[in-house]
């Protein structure tokens, strides 16, 4: 390389960190002087270690310290202590940093790890953006994650499925013993701001704990958002205690009665038709509250959660 | 699978828990429409949860790099048959959708076709690296390659990334100028 090559390169780098505006480029400048020679041979090692890999050579040898490792035409002799130096740090960091980049000790940074580290940081920025972590994320994953309990560990056709009757297939129950009602409850509440949940506790089933959120479905228009609105305020003032448990059971006993088919795995506990029933019954109420108000129903749908133990019900 | 110990269902529950926000940005970064990540993670969950058992030995970082490799194969089952949609994951695909993603950098564009460009086989270890989090072991595991292939790789991914990067930045630099 020429010098005025050497230069035009030089200087190129030089923008490009401080267009990153991550370092020092005058420093980083003058490191680069003294090892752009060494950081060049390493880049050459690893692009002839790809291609022998790719060729099907045995590149299981190839370590971290053969990652920078002499290459064979350079005793370790010629190495001068401050590049051997270098290798040593460089192969240290290497083995143990954080693979996003972050090394810690800007002290031990040899200019190529500088120069990771700036990379490392433009890669990281590019990763496209996601859905933000919110109180409602977090509580719709926890609802997810409890259901897949429930699915993952059941034999019995989901109860939600019994329910496919029109009117109630809106109706999402959910994770029966998987429920851990402490784990949720934070996130949950008219006191939580950001919640679009509204929590309803009964003890009717058995002693045990059911909540019930109103939660809206695919759709982000001010009608669904209405909807939510007028949901939340339903359930937050609603009265469980108004719901008459043994007719709830009844009814929901009836409108299932036909949808056991041959692969039903057999009656539900009484405590989970409870449950069911009355959540059934909860949606009935909200769908003749939304119906009452011109607002469709179908924007939104209730799923419960309960810490109820069914294992030894008949 | 074995029946879990509620001990075990719960700790099973609680590391489902932590994974699931990662898992999801996983998905919602390889799958257009985006909100297909809801069921897509419900289904990774579930697969999971059913295999759980045989993961109680490992240690975090060797369990956290076996959820991403289930995850891989769910991507990969996804984009070769139609989805398979759950009640819940509705659930989560509205809430993605009614919820304003974070913003995105404009300037990082350039970064991402970069990133875009190299080889299949470096591509993925890039994002799983830089996107995702995890350490080259770990993608290694997800990727089912030895973690000394992977660190070359790496390693020769690194030098295109900078140079294609360098390159844009003089193409630029020369639009610029004129």
């Amino acid at each position: 390389m020429s010098d005025d090559e050497f230069a035009q390169e030089e200087s190129r780098f030089d923008d490009l960190l401080r267009s990153l505006g991550h370092r020092d480029s005058a420093e980083v400048r003058r490191e680069i002087e003294a090892s752009r020679e060494y950081v060049d041979r390493r880049l050459e090692f690893l692009l002839a270690n790809e291609q022998s890999s790719e060729a099907g050579a045995a590149h299981e040898t190839t370590s971290a310290a053969d990652f920078l490792a002499i290459p064979t035409d350079e005793s370790p002799a010629s190495i001068s202590p401050l590049r051997r130096t270098d290798l040593e740090k460089t192969s240290d960091l290497l083995d143990n940093a954080d693979p996003t980049g972050h090394v810690q000790d800007d002290r031990h940074m040899t200019p190529e790890v500088r120069m990771n580290d700036s990379l490392d940081a433009l890669l990281a920025r590019s990763a496209p953006p996601t859905t933000p972590s919110t109180a409602q994320l977090s509580t719709t994953l926890n609802f997810l994650v409890a259901d897949t309990e429930e699915r993952g560990g059941r034999r019995r056709r989901r109860p939600a499925r019994l329910l496919a009757g029109a009117a109630l297939a809106a109706v999402t129950f959910g994770a029966g013993a998987a429920a851990n009602a402490a784990g949720l409850l934070p996130h949950w509440g008219p006191s939580d701001p950001s919640a679009r949940h509204v929590q309803v506790m009964t003890s009717a089933a058995g002693g045990c704990t059911a909540t019930y959120a109103v939660t809206p479905l695919d759709d982000n228009s001010d009608a669904a958002a209405d909807a939510m609105i007028a949901a939340q305020r339903f359930l937050a003032t609603f009265d469980t205690d108004g719901i008459d448990v043994a007719a709830a059971v009844d009814d929901y006993s009836r409108a299932t009665a036909d949808t056991s088919g041959p692969d039903s795995a057999g009656p539900d506990t009484q405590t989970q038709i409870q449950v069911l029933a009355i959540g059934a019954e909860l949606y009935a109420r909200l769908k003749g509250e939304l119906e009452a108000r011109g607002i469709d129903p179908a924007l939104v749908t209730i799923t419960s959660f309960d810490n109820c133990d069914y294992g030894s019900q008949p | 699978m074995t029946r879990l110990s509620p001990d075990e269902r719960a700790e099973t529950r609680e590391f489902l828990r932590e994974t699931s926000p990662a898992l999801l940005r996983y998905f919602e970064r390889r799958v257009d429409p985006r909100d297909d990540a809801a069921d897509l993670l419900s289904e990774t969950l579930l697969i999971a949860w059913k295999k759980i058992d045989k993961t109680s030995q490992w240690e975090s970082d060797r369990r956290r790099a076996w959820m991403y490799t289930i995850a891989a194969h769910v991507l990969s089952n996804h984009r070769r048959t139609a989805r398979r949609r759950h009640t819940l994951a509705d659930a989560l695909r509205s809430t993605i959708r009614n919820t304003p993603q974070a913003p995105d950098d404009s300037e990082m564009g350039a970064v991402r076709d970069a990133v875009s460009r190299l080889p299949e086989s470096q591509r993925e270890l890039v994002r799983l690296v830089h996107w995702d989090g995890l350490s080259l072991n770990e993608a290694a595991q997800v990727l089912g390659l030895n973690a000394s292939t992977v660190r070359s790789r790496y390693g020769v991914a690194k030098k295109s990334l900078r140079d294609a990067l360098s390159a844009e930045s003089e193409r630029m630099e020369a639009v610029l100028d004129h």
